[in-house]
């Protein structure tokens, strides 16, 4: 059994201010596919005005982040009448080893053990990645101290942290460690509110303290386990292993998914997401940039995270097919080491991507634990990227080219009007809200007669909601009319695609 | 001064990691008076001198500390007792819980418990706190105080005890309570979380304080009575000779106060958790320990590492190199290291890689005294390399052996003010939170040389001030010092500048390493 990553839970529970509310019902047939329904509850009281998370976020994040994932359906979205946002959809997924969603609090890990299913739960590590438990004081006294103070913090912090689990698995289980079967299924449950009361209870036990030897060596290992047993109740987590000769599939995956698929597209559309496109070709070109190795904790990048473990890190640079409108980032799949031992540093292995060249290049950064022996045997990952779909002319609705004109469509506004000096040219700042940056294609100025003046259109950013945008005049064109109107060309449906790379045989110092 | 002296009663202690706490105060008619504390902590495998700094090195307003003791308690807890002078009352910031004011009113002194500013600043609804300004949100003010009475309860077991021994005859008080000859000012964790707990429940309670930590209105739950904890004294003797005793405690003070800086200074490479050795405070630094940190490879220039972008140049000069960063740990702090130089790289295919356009660099690490990160440039390894056999380098510290005052000769320190020396300008000032931020230029100052600002004020006194970045470049060496004031400044400003630089030579041996950088026993 694995040891939870409590700490991951902390990032994610201060991240979400403790409250969130996860029910997970799984359906599997004996080849690996099957569908998850998906219920999601978040409490947003605690957000910030701006930064509130609205049910369309809600759903544009599970939607959009979690993995291996063919097709949605019966997706309902909707906030509450207390104020919290609420999730619910269906995922079809072809190979449930390949499932991570986003927002599970209870993360069941699957595997193919020789005709067996194996399930093993673990609570969601990915918002903190790597972080481990504190660094524990070696005398009694202070541990016990820390102890309670940490119970009465994670208690009350993440009290509201709740994870129901159901599994109907398509075989006879076997073994069975952790889990509680209710109507033919397999029930976990987690809820943060037991932190307290464990860490309570050893805080006064000098005996049992003393037998962790949480400030010796594998102490953090004890610590997490523990953390495991606050968060799973006795027993610590939980693991199945199904018996698949004798399996019957539990519902027709094909059939379902089928209809599932009919209705993802107008899903997607209907949120305004990029809508999810087959793989593109495989990355070219690939260009090892460097290959860092690193084993102390002053000499690694600027991360804040405190738990530093030795890793090595690698950035290159790759070809896209074709240029492209945006990256979402990556993820590294397998990492092997010559002696075939897996690399990876866990299974949220993300890729930093960075587009270059007029957006046909990517530049990859990721790490992975040390390698052994004569380097790296295999890195296998992909990036993920938006494409361009169907355009079309929106008129924003401003009708005064001033700083403070307001327009209709998106809730657009002039931000400034600049003139710059050096090149004679006249730049409108823009901000919009509920598009993307790179959902905008171009633009253009037609003044009240309806003449078009040349315009260069800037990409800009988007942050927290809103898009900066500049549009730049054509040099010494002079001012800008006092009326006129602006048009943006807005792509109405962008493309999610991803393209995948396999490295294979990297020596010690990154030469191939 | 009710609206915010219990939440700083908590808060403190909570996040300095003490567990009990009495103050004693004894206050002089004149507002000179002496603070006794005792701090009790768990230990949490740190000195009674670093535990010393909590407890006394965050007060400010005293002229001194004596009497400084530890011990050891049967439970496995430290204690810590002192005693602090000062002259005035009001300009005295505990750093750790509640301070007395006082107030005159003819042959009376009225003394009130106030909050600290000083210490409490960021919290909800202080000074230079999220939340002062803008809409009330209930929900957000709700769930903030949650978050606070989460922190609180972990301090259920803490005690927090103040006294006061006042010059003269008590005539009025307010929740404070009399116990030989004293009035005590204490505090039930339990009563305040249960007052939180009825704010929180109370929406009308919530929105009069704006969800601010406004515990004033909660006194009558916690302490018996409304109203802040306060005291009127007809004035009588004062309490103790200060003049006399100050003097004494200030040839005590002396000792300690080096005793708290080399605590300060002792941490090793071992990080904020761990004590490393003790750093030394003189004589010729010495070089501890060294290892590699990293081994990069770099085949392009594009994307380096960060920590390689100021020494590698990059695009289309670039040349694939390895560089080796090395963590090093000296015997004493130092000002600056330069003149890295490799005298040997042998590979361990006898190999030597070493190159004669490489760069290397030095800086010091700010979170780890004594501590150094050292990047040397190699060549790029043919294929099959198999790691380091030996390496050998040399570099150059630089210490001081005292520090030297400079008034820098302002008239005004507002923005574009000049001073009369080293071309002394104010560039900007900024509000930052409660306070500001100051952008100081200074020419022909090498960065070794710059040990801190003091602020003199027009009445002659002088205060350290908070450097909080240091950037000297270029040949003339511009400097921009980033200052933190807790006001608006005015007077001059002294440049403290380290003297009597002295540069040490070390020489730096490392064993073999793998080709991935890590040691080789």
């Amino acid at each position: 059994m694995r040891s939870a990553p409590w700490l991951a839970l902390a990032g994610l529970c201060l991240a979400l201010c403790g409250c969130l509310d996860v029910e997970d019902e799984w359906t599997i047939n004996p080849d690996g596919s099957g569908k998850v329904t998906h219920r999601v509850i978040q409490d947003v009281k605690a957000f910030p005005g701006s930064m509130k998370p609205t049910a369309k976020k809600l759903a544009s994040e599970v939607l959009e982040k979690s993995l291996g994932v063919e097709a949605w359906a019966d997706v309902e979205t909707k906030t509450l009448e207390d104020g919290k946002v609420y999730f619910k959809g269906t995922a079809y997924f072809k190979d449930v080893t390949s499932v991570d969603l986003e927002h599970a609090v209870i993360d069941p890990r699957f595997k193919r053990e020789e005709g067996r299913l194996v399930v093993e739960l673990e609570a969601d590590r990915g918002k903190a990645g790597n972080a481990g438990g504190p660094k524990m004081p070696k005398d009694l006294a202070s541990q016990k101290v820390m102890l309670k103070m940490l119970g009465a913090q994670l208690g009350s912090m993440m009290g509201g942290l709740k994870g129901v689990t159901k599994l109907h698995l398509p075989g006879k289980v076997g073994a069975l460690e952790g889990f509680a079967q209710e109507e033919g299924a397999l029930v976990a449950r987690v809820s943060a509110k037991r932190f307290k009361a464990l860490f309570n209870e050893l805080s006064q036990d000098t005996e049992a303290l003393e037998k962790a030897d949480l400030a010796g060596p594998g102490g953090k290992e004890r610590f997490e386990a523990l953390m495991t047993q606050a968060l799973f109740g006795a027993g610590g987590g939980g693991a199945a292993s199904i018996d698949l000769s004798a399996a019957k599939a539990r519902f027709d995956y094909g059939a379902e998914l089928a209809e599932a698929k009919e209705k993802t597209k107008a899903l997607f559309e209907q949120l305004g997401l990029p809508i999810p496109g087959p793989d593109g070709p495989p990355l070219k070109g690939i260009r090892i940039g460097s290959l860092c190795y690193v084993h102390h904790q002053s000499a690694g990048d600027f991360s804040m995270m405190s738990d530093f473990q030795p890793h090595a890190q690698l950035n290159l640079s790759a070809d896209l097919a074709s240029e492209v409108l945006e990256v979402r980032g990556g993820r590294l799949l397998r990492a092997l080491d010559q002696a075939g031992e897996p690399l990876l540093l866990d299974k949220h292995s993300q890729i930093d991507v960075q587009l270059r060249d007029e957006n046909k290049v990517v530049q990859l950064s990721f790490k992975t634990g040390l390698p052994q022996g004569q380097g790296f045997k295999e890195l296998h990952g992909y990036v993920e990227y938006l494409l361009p779909g169907e355009s079309r002319e929106v008129d924003l609705g401003i009708e005064a080219l001033a700083a403070g004109s307001e327009g209709k469509e998106y809730a657009a506004t002039i931000k400034k009007i600049r003139k710059q000096e050096w090149n004679d040219t006249r730049v409108i700042e823009l901000e919009l809200k509920g598009i993307e940056a790179s959902a905008i294609k171009g633009g253009t100025i037609l003044d009240a007669q309806d003449q078009e003046r040349e315009m260069e259109v800037d990409p800009g950013y988007s942050f927290g909601g809103k898009t900066t945008l500049r549009l730049t005049t054509k040099a010494k064109s002079g001012d800008l009319p006092k009326q006129g109107r602006i048009l943006l060309e807005i792509y109405s449906t962008r493309t999610r695609h991803k393209s995948y790379f396999t490295l294979v045989d990297l020596g010690r110092s990154g030469g191939r | 001064m009710n609206r915010t002296l219990i939440a700083l009663l908590l808060l403190v202690p909570l996040l300095t990691g003490c567990l009990d706490l009495e103050d004693q105060w004894v206050l002089n008619p004149d507002g000179s008076g002496k603070l006794i504390r005792q701090a009790t902590f768990a230990p949490m495998d740190k000195s009674p001198e670093t535990w010393a700094k909590e407890a006394l090195g965050k007060a400010t307003g005293f002229e001194a500390w004596s009497n400084f003791e530890s011990e050891k308690l049967a439970d496995g807890r430290l204690r810590i007792t002192a005693t602090g002078y000062f002259k005035d009352v009001n300009a005295v910031n505990g750093g750790l819980g509640p301070v007395p004011r006082m107030a005159e009113a003819g042959e009376q002194r009225i003394v009130t418990f106030e909050e600290d500013e000083k210490t409490f600043r960021g919290m909800p609804g202080k000074r230079g706190g999220e939340g002062e300004e803008g809409e009330f949100d209930e929900a957000v003010a709700k769930a903030m105080l949650k978050m606070v009475r989460g922190m609180l309860a972990m301090l259920e077991d803490a005690k927090i005890e103040s006294s006061l021994q006042l010059p003269g005859r008590v005539s009025k008080k307010n929740n404070l309570r009399e116990k030989e000859g004293k009035l005590l000012l204490r505090v039930e964790f339990k009563k305040v979380l249960a007052a939180l707990d009825q704010r929180l429940k109370d929406p009308a309670a919530l929105r009069a304080s704006k969800g601010r930590l406004d515990f004033g209105s909660m006194s009558e739950a916690i302490f018996g009575a409304a109203g802040s904890p306060s005291a009127t004294v007809e004035v009588g003797a004062p309490s103790f000779d200060y003049a006399a005793e100050v003097e004494v405690a200030k040839a005590d003070w002396a000792q300690l106060e080096k005793r708290i800086q080399a605590a300060k200074e002792s941490r090793g490479l071992t990080g904020s958790v761990d004590e490393g050795p003790k750093l030394e405070t003189s004589g010729a630094p010495r070089l501890r320990q060294a290892e590699v940190g990293a081994l990069h490879y770099l085949h392009s220039g594009r994307g380096l590492p960060m920590r390689d972008t100021s020494v590698v140049i990059q695009g289309s000069g670039f040349v694939p190199q390895a560089r080796l960063h090395v963590i090093a740990s000296l015997s004493r702090q130092v000002l600056e290291v330069k003149n890295l130089s490799v005298s040997e790289a042998l590979s361990a295919e006898g190999k030597d890689l070493r190159w004669a356009e490489a760069k290397h660099e030095g800086e010091l690490l700010s979170d780890q005294p004594g501590a150094l990160r050292l990047n040397f440039g190699l060549a790029m390894p043919a294929k099959g390399y198999g790691g380091l056999a030996s390496f050998k380098a040399s570099l150059e510290v630089v210490t001081a052996s005292k520090t030297v005052e400079e008034a820098l000769g302002f008239t005004s320190l507002a923005k574009d003010a000049a001073g009369a020396k080293h071309s002394a300008k104010v560039k900007s000032i900024s509000e930052m939170g409660s306070g500001q931020h100051m952008q100081l230029e200074l020419v022909g100052i090498p960065a070794a040389e710059i040990a801190g600002l003091k602020l003199r004020k027009k009445d002659g006194t002088e205060v350290e001030l908070r450097l909080i970045g240091k950037n000297v470049w270029g040949d003339e060496q511009r400097a921009s010092l980033f200052v933190s004031l807790q006001e608006a400044a005015e007077g001059d400003l002294i440049l403290v500048r380290n003297a009597g630089l002295e540069t040490t030579k070390l020489e730096l041996a490392l064993g073999p390493c793998d080709a991935y950088g890590r040691t080789q026993k």
